[in-house]
């Protein structure tokens, strides 16, 4: 069976009921004609209508009694609150939304720009200014096999004796 | 799309010029399609009365910007599938799918109508009714937009573009692939 190109697939939707407005009355009638010639084409409507018919809508739930009255109720509230000057966030527009939300994104960014320039540049300057103790104590933790850079402890009758 | 044909649209402007109440004759003229729209996208009755009550409330804050073009419905159908497109997204984040978990309490105001007296052919109904849920629980939440649009709602490739702020051949592919989905699983 010659295989149906997608594209002629996706045409098939527009003979489905609710969408025939899609086509003009000659392009219908051209789909029409290659489905009774090709077989494939065929096939592919009819698993498409099938499925099509299958989704038949359910019943739409009846309104909630009083709903109306609630969102009512809700909008007043809205409105009273807005003619009292309230400030909503959920009221304001979306510019203004998008503009603080922006604020506040480049407040983080410059805050945690300035953050990490602060603390590179500390680093050689604290580096520059430690002590000799420190250098030494450096020296050993990189370098423990050497016995030179052990600081020379003052030498007790205990510690004699050991060696 | 005729620009401002909708008698909605004077409606809201008087409702943009400080008139909450006329506001009402708006909820009372879509309440039902909006509901319904509502509860197709989100598979759960109750979310949906909360969605559509939200979706009001947005309408009522947007009226103050509002352009009068085409028809009030497509304009609240805008705001309502935004609103239950994130909600899905959200959704989906918490892992908490309604369509699939769905048994019996919703499953009334979903269920097909009867298809006649003969139990086996009404229980034969109700288990494709099923499987077709599944699969639309299963559509990205895009795709499962385009579909209630088309299938349930009956909107055309361009008032779906208009509601979904998408191209007419992107409705028409996303439909296709919902389709192809939908087969797939009827299979």
């Amino acid at each position: 069976m010659k295989h149906v190109l997608e594209a002629d697939e996706a045409q098939l939707l527009r003979l489905l009921p609710s969408l025939q407005s899609e086509l003009t009355p000659d392009g219908e009638r051209a789909l029409r004609e290659r489905l009774a010639r090709e077989p494939a084409l065929a096939a592919a409507w009819e698993r498409l209508e099938s499925a099509w018919r299958a989704l038949e809508p359910p019943p739409a739930a009846p309104v909630p009694p009083g709903f109306s009255g609630r969102v009512m109720a809700r909008v007043r509230e809205q409105g009273d609150a807005r003619a009292a000057g309230a400030v909503s966030w959920a009221a304001a527009p979306t510019w203004v939304r998008a503009s603080c939300a922006a604020a506040l994104v480049a407040g983080v960014l410059l805050g945690a720009g300035l953050g990490a320039r602060g603390f590179t540049g500390m680093q050689p300057r604290d580096a520059d200014s430690l002590p000799a103790l420190t250098e030494s104590y450096w020296a050993l933790v990189e370098t423990p096999n050497e016995p030179a850079a052990v600081p020379a402890l003052p030498s007790t009758a205990r510690g004699e004796a050991r060696r | 799309m005729a620009i401002a044909s909708d008698p909605g649209w004077e409606t809201l402007a008087k409702v943009a010029a400080g008139d909450t109440s006329a506001f009402a004759v708006l909820v009372e003229a879509h309440q039902e399609r909006l509901l319904r729209l509502c509860e197709r996208l989100l598979g759960d009755a109750e979310e949906a009365r909360d969605a559509a009550q939200e979706v009001f409330l947005k309408a009522y804050r947007k009226a103050a910007d509002f352009r009068p073009q085409g028809q009030v419905y497509t304009w609240l159908y805008r705001i309502a599938t935004n609103h239950c497109l994130n909600q899905l997204r959200r959704r989906r984040l918490v892992r908490f799918v309604r369509w699939e978990d769905s048994g019996e309490r919703d499953a009334a105001p979903l269920d097909p109508p009867d298809g006649g007296p003969d139990p086996e052919a009404v229980l034969a109904s109700r288990r494709r009714w099923r499987q077709v849920r599944e699969a639309i629980s299963r559509l990205p939440a895009g795709q499962r937009a385009v579909l209630v649009l088309a299938r349930f709602e009956g909107l055309s490739y361009r008032e779906i573009a208009a509601v979904l702020g998408i191209t007419e051949g992107a409705v028409e592919s996303r439909l296709f692939r919902a389709m192809r989905r939908i087969e797939a699983a009827q299979e």
